[in-house]
């Protein structure tokens, strides 16, 4: 990337006594202003990664640079980068205002500054009212919109979340999401984000980086990760999925055809893939059930699983063997079990995944 | 309807009822034991320090204040209380100074040593005071190992007097103490966590800065729990001022057991008990004030 900010190269990190690197050979480029999400399972080492950013834990190998300064040996406070945490660390013996001015107070900023730059970080997270609360009478959202103001009033060049809204409820989660992607594009700034929440990564991200032990999987655009996975893991990782390995059999026209057990052939549009053993993919929702038009993919099926969610109806049909989920979202009365469908989709529904 | 809302709260007091007994009986046996084993004895002392003592140590039973008019209006009383809380200050300071760094790392070490590390900390506790007063006599007599040291090489021409006086008596229990302190500021220092030194670092605090702002004003409840737990124990020790000050200290402590055992003179010495568990109280509740205050609560 010609204008990357934040550069990890090559970062890799084995803990004491570890056989296996916990992160290995991260090479990750963050433009300016930037919103990108680490994303994977748990022990991925996406929490490694972002404290070796913040230089909280120090890589075996590799570098990290921002913009053209060599971070990669420079202790933790001399950083300038703004990291706020999963247990909120905000410093119980200080009110919230003095945790907001505590990064300002160690920059020996002049007094008159401090207090205009807390007030301003303090509305910008709706909270002017509460600078005089000690910490503990805050509740999970104030304290977690505390710890973002106490992280982005000292105007770090990078901000650093490690799963922040993990500790809150749902509604909650979602409305601080909007919030700090609010913020984050009001400011500007640089930020990585973890979590292992993909809704989470999908919404807020400019870039997802999908980690899977210890290692980047995909790098790129939500929509792209999502509609493009660059492997089985990251297809089954984002996203609810149906993947069918089978044997390439024949190509006419920019028509992969597919042959699978159980489902004979289908027919991907695809460019060339050169290979014979593939894995295609296709998105419950784009699996029609009861299809009134003609699908360059069609089949017959029994449901066997069937669970409303309100706003959609997943099912779960087995097509000799098969199962292929499928997403009803204008469904009414849920399917019964054992019932007979017919499904399909189209040719161009369908993802022939590269490795 | 009516019937069931009513079974409902009869069913949940008789529960709450049930609960409220269970609760009873299993603080029973603790409260007879403090019962048995702490109370009646105070209330023993009490009645013994209302008493009076006639010629040579003869007991009257009498309800009269004369022995605390006695103690409270005795100058050497006085002197030696002072010299009580100034051993107990000096003590717990340098108890607390030296233990301070020991607890902190066990706290917050993650090493797979920590309990092997933990149990050589307190380990001291497995010998009684006694024996580790005697272990301080013969290292620190005139013939001692420290003074043999000091004299071999050529530090110190003359043996230095560490024994039978003060300073050997605020060593000994500086080190008896140690262990104490050292427990009871690990259980203090619930607040000092990892994640609030590194949003510090993260916000420009260096090592010092960290310390001096975060770490050290939230082990503050530690250090306050240690220093009343080494303050009180050491105020009433009695063996190791006793031994280590070879009859020249005197405390508080040290003059109950010469009223109790050479005077005979029960209630003053009850009288003088009655004053020093009075003095705990008074900084029982200088520790609760304080506790609060590093709480910010
Ligand atoms: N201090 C440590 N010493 C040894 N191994 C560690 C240490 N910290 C983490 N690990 C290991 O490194 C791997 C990556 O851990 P990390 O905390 O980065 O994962 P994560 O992706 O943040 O997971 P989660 O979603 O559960 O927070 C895990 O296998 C973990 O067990
Ligand atoms: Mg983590």
């Amino acid at each position: 990337m010609e204008d990357a900010y934040l550069v990890l190269s090559k970062l890799t990190k084995t803990y004491p006594n570890q056989p296996r690197p916990a992160v290995r050979d991260v090479d990750i480029d963050v433009a300016r202003g930037e919103f990108i999400s680490l994303l994977g399972p748990s022990g991925c080492g996406k929490t490694t990664t972002l404290r070796m950013i913040a230089g909280l834990i120090v890589p075996t190998s590799g570098g990290i640079r921002v913009g053209r300064v060599d971070m990669t040996n420079r202790p933790v406070h001399k950083r300038d980068m703004g990291m706020v945490f999963q247990s909120y660390a905000l410093f119980p013996h200080m009110s919230v205002g003095e945790n907001v001015d505590f990064g300002l107070q160690m920059r020996r900023i002049p007094k008159s500054e401090r207090r205009r730059r807390v007030a301003e970080a303090l509305d910008m997270v709706h909270l002017t009212h509460l600078a005089n609360r000690r910490v503990s009478q805050l509740s999970g959202g104030q304290a977690q919109r505390i710890a973002l103001a106490r992280a982005l009033v000292i105007e770090p060049t990078v901000l650093l979340l490690d799963e922040p809204l993990s500790n809150l409820d749902a509604k909650l989660r979602e409305e601080l999401r909007v919030e700090i992607r609010r913020i984050q594009q009001e400011t500007g700034i640089t930020t990585v984000f973890v979590t292992h929440d993909q809704d989470e990564a999908l919404a807020m991200s400019d870039r997802l980086v999908v980690m899977s032990e210890g290692r980047v999987e995909q790098v790129g655009e939500p929509w792209a990760v999502y509609e493009t996975p660059r492997n089985r893991f990251v297809a089954d990782f984002i996203g609810r999925t149906n993947l069918f390995d089978g044997l390439a059999v024949g190509r006419d026209d920019g028509l992969l055809r597919v042959a699978v057990e159980g489902l004979g052939t289908l027919s991907v549009r695809t460019p060339e893939t050169g290979r014979t053993s593939v894995t295609v993919m296709v998105r419950p929702h784009r699996v029609q059930l009861e299809p009134v038009e003609q699908l360059a993919n069609e089949l017959k099926g029994r449901v066997v699983q069937s669970s409303y969610l309100g706003d959609v109806e997943s099912v779960v049909v087995e097509v000799d063997g098969v199962r292929i989920t499928a997403e009803r979202t204008h469904s009414g009365r849920p399917l019964a079990l054992g019932a007979e469908v017919r499904l399909g989709w189209g040719d161009t529904d369908a993802y022939v995944i590269p490795q | 309807m009516d019937g069931v809302t009513r079974m409902r709260t009869s069913s949940r007091s008789s529960g709450g009822r049930t609960s409220r007994a269970a609760r009873a009986a299993l603080l029973a046996p603790g409260l007879v034991a403090i019962g048995v084993s702490f109370l009646v004895p105070l209330a023993w002392l009490a009645r013994m320090s209302l008493n009076r003592t006639v010629g040579s140590a003869e007991l009257q039973s009498a309800v009269s204040p004369q022995s605390y008019v006695d103690v409270l209006t005795d100058e050497f009383v006085w002197k030696i209380a002072w010299q009580t809380l100034q051993l107990g200050v000096l003590v717990t300071v340098l108890a607390i100074a030296v233990s301070y760094p020991i607890a902190l790392f066990l706290a917050r070490t993650r090493s797979r040593l920590r309990g092997l590390l933990m149990a050589l900390a307190i380990a001291p506790l497995l010998t009684s005071s006694v024996v580790r007063t005697f272990g301080w006599l013969t290292l620190l007599s005139d013939d001692g190992v420290v003074n043999s040291v000091l004299s071999g090489l050529g530090v110190t021409s003359e043996p230095l007097t560490l024994t039978n006086n003060r300073t050997g008596v605020v060593i000994a229990l500086v080190e008896i103490m140690m262990p104490y302190a050292i427990i009871a500021m690990i259980a203090g220092f619930g607040r000092v966590s990892k994640d609030l030194e590194d949003a510090a670092g993260s916000l420009g605090a260096g090592r010092l800065r960290c310390f001096l702002r975060i770490t050290f004003p939230l082990s503050l409840p530690g250090v306050l729990t240690g220093a009343l737990m080494v303050f009180v124990l050491t105020i009433s020790a009695f063996v190791t001022p006793r031994l280590m000050g070879g009859g020249r200290v005197f405390v508080i402590a040290t003059e109950i057991f010469d009223q109790a055992t050479t005077t005979l003179d029960w209630p003053r010495a009850s009288a003088l008990s009655i004053l020093l568990l009075f003095l705990f109280g008074v900084f029982l509740v200088l520790y609760q004030r304080l506790f609060r205050l590093v709480e910010g609560r």
